[in-house]
């Protein structure tokens, strides 16, 4: 999980899906003129290609042209490398009046130790890990718990559900928390083991 | 935003895909594009020889890539033919950067209901736990269980032992029952089907 806008990625790639395809009719369109009666070519227009062609010489319309593009690629690689970002260890900091101490800080170190302590003594888990993240102004855990293949998931669920609540009660605050079920590679590969 | 509101949008978050890589990798691709446009401008601007083709070249090949005939490579074709091939690319660019960006990219998961925790399960571990299930009630081995998780359907399909005939009413009904105490959201129903050959018992 990380901090960037989901839906403003998918207008910019929307966007930059139709300007591509934009680009490529562009590109076709002489040809497509030649091959659909009816269709007018660059060159028909008359007016349009001169003007065309006058402009490229031109060095105001280069200018013009060099400008914008050098604008597109700054905001292009301005937006790409801001993706991501949002993971943070301080899951809490007290500050007077917190259910926390002032100046006690609670460190994802903590909540993994707190939950790995809970969790590794139930049979189907293989592991757990937790992360913290940034998101909209709030702190959010992401705990990650690794199971044995043909868990029994309504006990697992159930574990996770007592553990969650005992890390509440340890932290003296209430944090959104994702909890993800998922089978390690591991796991998934082994032969299953029974005793006969 | 409220605590639910907040943990929905956590859920949507991790139950979606997230299009930051494709949507860098398209604004990279059009970058590119804006990139050697400009420098193509600057450099004719400064008088000096282009890099591939000065914009003036550029409109003019365009420009009679709609008067020549023919897409043989040599003469004036070469323009008809560069101009197929990128705008060949550009489309399918364009196209698969429009799909990414429309398709709901949603991820094999599943989410249990729960007051307190946003509480995701992956389909494979759902499907373990399923085929676990129903291999109990019938009485078969793990191995003689397979199910395979959809959206809103969890399809189990079981080999019996030789000897030892399986009712699928009754194998559904109780797999009903275990899915509905998952709780998962939204709802999924349980079929079971019954292979009609079954394995030889070990």
């Amino acid at each position: 999980m990380t901090r960037s806008n989901r839906t403003l990625n998918r207008v910019l790639l929307a966007l930059a899906g139709l300007t591509l395809l934009a680009l490529a009719a562009v590109a076709a369109w002489p040809v497509a003129a030649r091959l659909v009666p009816g269709l007018l070519s660059p060159a028909d227009l008359g007016l349009g290609a001169t003007t065309l062609r006058r402009g490229a010489e031109q060095p105001l319309v280069l200018g013009a042209v060099a400008a914008v593009a050098l604008l597109l690629v700054v905001l292009a690689l301005s937006w790409a490398v801001s993706r991501g970002r949002g993971g943070t260890a301080d899951v809490a900091r007290g500050v007077g009046g917190d259910p926390i101490d002032a100046g006690v800080e609670i460190d994802i170190r903590t909540v993994r130790e707190l939950l790995g302590a809970q969790l590794d003594a139930v049979p189907s888990v293989l592991g757990v890990d937790a992360n913290a993240y940034r998101l909209r102004g709030r702190t959010a855990l992401r705990v990650t718990v690794r199971t044995r293949r043909h868990a029994d998931l309504p006990a697992l669920a159930a574990a996770v559900r007592a553990s969650i609540a005992d890390l509440d009660a340890a932290l003296g605050i209430e944090l959104p928390v994702v909890v993800r079920l998922v089978t390690g590679l591991r796991a998934q590969l082994a032969r299953e083991q029974r005793a006969e | 935003m409220t605590p639910q509101r907040f943990r929905d949008l956590l859920a949507r978050r991790e139950l979606n895909r997230s299009r930051s890589v494709a949507a860098s990798l398209g604004l990279i691709v059009l970058a590119l594009v804006a990139a050697s446009i400009g420098t193509e401008c600057v450099l004719a601007l400064a008088g000096l020889p282009p890099l591939l083709l000065s914009p003036a070249d550029a409109v003019d090949g365009w420009i009679a890539a709609g008067v020549t005939s023919g897409l043989a490579v040599d003469g004036d074709d070469f323009a008809t033919l560069a101009l197929l091939v990128a705008a060949g690319a550009l489309a399918v660019l364009g196209l698969i950067a429009l799909i990414a960006a429309l398709v709901p990219a949603r991820r094999p998961r599943h989410r249990l209901r729960d007051a307190r925790t946003v509480l995701l399960v992956d389909d494979d571990v759902l499907a373990s736990a399923v085929s676990r299930h129903v291999a109990r009630t019938s009485g078969v081995a793990a191995e003689q269980v397979r199910t395979a998780v959809g959206r809103r359907v969890l399809a189990t399909r079981v080999r019996p032992t030789s000897g030892h005939p399986l009712v699928a009413a009754e194998l559904e009904a109780d797999s009903a029952d275990y899915v509905r105490g998952l709780d998962l959201a939204p709802a999924a129903r349980a079929r079971v089907a019954v292979a009609a050959s079954g394995v030889i018992a070990r």
